[in-house]
């Protein structure tokens, strides 16, 4: 878990882990893109599943607890601010719709949230990216986000990155390593289109990319 | 039955590099591979710290425009704990299932006779028959590739299909079932891209029906599949 603040201040005591009765002012004590990781996670589980009960003021502080990071995401792939409000909007929508669903012991909120807002914002590239260009090949893609798209996500890796020990575990691993992950997971790129853009054959990435999840899973000691 | 090097993409998999393909094979991996699903769940919670690292709030008048749609939006029921149900529920509720399949056959059967009068009744035996389906699902549904499950019940040579939670296609996208066997892959219906739930009605015809599987098609459907299977539900279980 990460002991962090994500902007660098200090993590604010919050007394005990949120319990059901103090979801309340655990998620007032996190407002909008100020979450604490570790309570903030269990805050949220608890937030979730009372949203998945029908309860708005519930999902109105997982919103409030959670829409930085899921608007940062979205916008960090799709880039264009209108499309990211727009797909951040249908995430919490699906979240609130499919929140009943949520089951704990299969992992946290932050981590389901987070999936589902990646996932749509990657289906919107894609689906946007066919309608444009269906016919061209990787290779002719490249020069969408080759130059830029390269030197982009190690400055972005190196600049917007906050948390530090994220950073400092990323700095272990191989370069091919770190690529793989932040191109794919910022830029919306499968696998297959990572291998093109660092010519490297497609079966190295693909391992590159588990390695290396798992090298960063251990570093960051995310447990079952 | 899944590629031998399927593990080696859960990284892929739990970053959203996979197109629909792989995705689907993952998927039906994960199913069977407990261990699988714990390293996927562990490397998504790894990505998502990734994402974290990229928070920044987003305008405040979004927040409104959400919980005001929450406002209009019905939320889904739970799924019902199913892993936990012995094998004899299970084919009780198939066999029940099939009868249920063979009550339904009848009131269309009787609607062709006399319409106006069986009409409601053939209704009313179908919106039983979906609550049915709905209840099997937590016991023989297969994943669909992008969300949602598939489930089926034979009965003679009928087969009910039922799929819930299916996500929104894009406009001109429809989803399409299909019927395999030895003869092949044949077409059995056309899906609304945006219905979300499905019961049907499917006959089989020949016999030797192996499978249903999804995939979706453009608006109209296609003569043979033309996109990666996103669901199959064999029919025997």
């Amino acid at each position: 878990m990460l002991a962090d603040h994500p902007d660098g201040r200090p993590l604010r005591s919050v007394g005990d882990r949120a319990r059901a009765d103090a979801v309340a002012s655990t998620a007032a004590a996190f407002p909008e893109g100020s979450t604490g990781p570790g309570s903030a996670r269990s805050a949220a589980d608890l937030l979730l599943q009372r949203a998945g009960r029908g309860d708005q003021d519930a999902f109105a502080g997982l919103y409030d607890l959670l829409s930085a990071r899921v608007f940062g995401l979205v916008r960090r792939v799709l880039r264009d601010p209108a499309q990211s409000e727009e797909v951040t909007q249908e995430v919490f929508l699906e979240v609130w719709r499919r929140a009943a669903r949520f089951d704990p012991e299969l992992g946290n909120a932050m981590s389901w949230v987070s999936s589902l807002a990646h996932r749509r914002a990657v289906d919107r590239v894609r689906s946007a990216q066919a309608a444009t260009d269906r016919e061209r090949k990787v290779s002719a893609m490249a020069p969408r986000d080759s130059d830029a798209g390269h030197d982009e996500v190690g400055e972005q890796v190196e600049l917007r990155l906050e948390y530090e020990r994220l950073r400092r575990c990323l700095g272990n691993l191989t370069e091919l390593q770190r690529e793989s992950i932040t191109m794919a997971y910022y830029n919306g790129y499968t696998y297959r289109e990572v291998a093109e853009l660092l010519a490297t054959p497609v079966p190295t990435v693909k391992t590159r990319m588990r390695d290396g999840l798992i090298r960063l899973r251990d570093c960051l000691g995310v447990g079952a | 039955m899944t590629p031998p090097d399927t593990h080696t993409l859960t990284g892929a998999y739990a970053l959203d590099a996979l197109d629909d393909y792989d995705r689907g094979n993952v998927e039906q991996h994960l199913a069977d591979c407990p261990v699988c699903a714990e390293e996927v769940e562990q490397l998504r919670a790894v990505a998502a710290l990734l994402g974290a690292a990229a928070a920044e709030s987003p305008p405040p008048s979004l927040r409104a425009a959400v919980l005001a749609g929450v406002e209009g939006t019905r939320q889904l029921p739970p799924r019902l704990a199913s892993r936990a149900r012995s094998s004899r529920t299970r084919r009780l509720y198939v066999a029940a299932a099939s009868a249920a399949a063979g009550l339904v056959i009848a009131a269309f059967g009787a609607v062709a006779v006399d319409q106006h009068h069986q009409l409601d009744q053939a209704r009313g035996q179908a919106a039983n028959l979906g609550a049915f389906a709905s209840a099997m699902a937590g016991t023989t549904s297969h994943p669909v590739t992008g969300g949602g499950t598939l489930a089926v019940a034979a009965a003679g040579d009928h087969v009910f299909v039922s799929a819930r939670d299916l996500p929104a296609l894009s406009a001109g996208r429809v989803y399409q079932l299909w019927l395999t066997g030895p003869a092949g892959i044949r077409s059995v219906g056309v899906v609304d891209g945006r219905a979300g739930d499905v019961n049907r009605l499917v006959k089989t015809s020949t016999s030797g029906a192996v499978a249903v599987k999804v995939t979706a098609e453009p608006a109209g459907g296609s003569e043979q599949p033309t996109t990666p299977v996103l669901a199959s539900a064999p029919l025997r279980a």
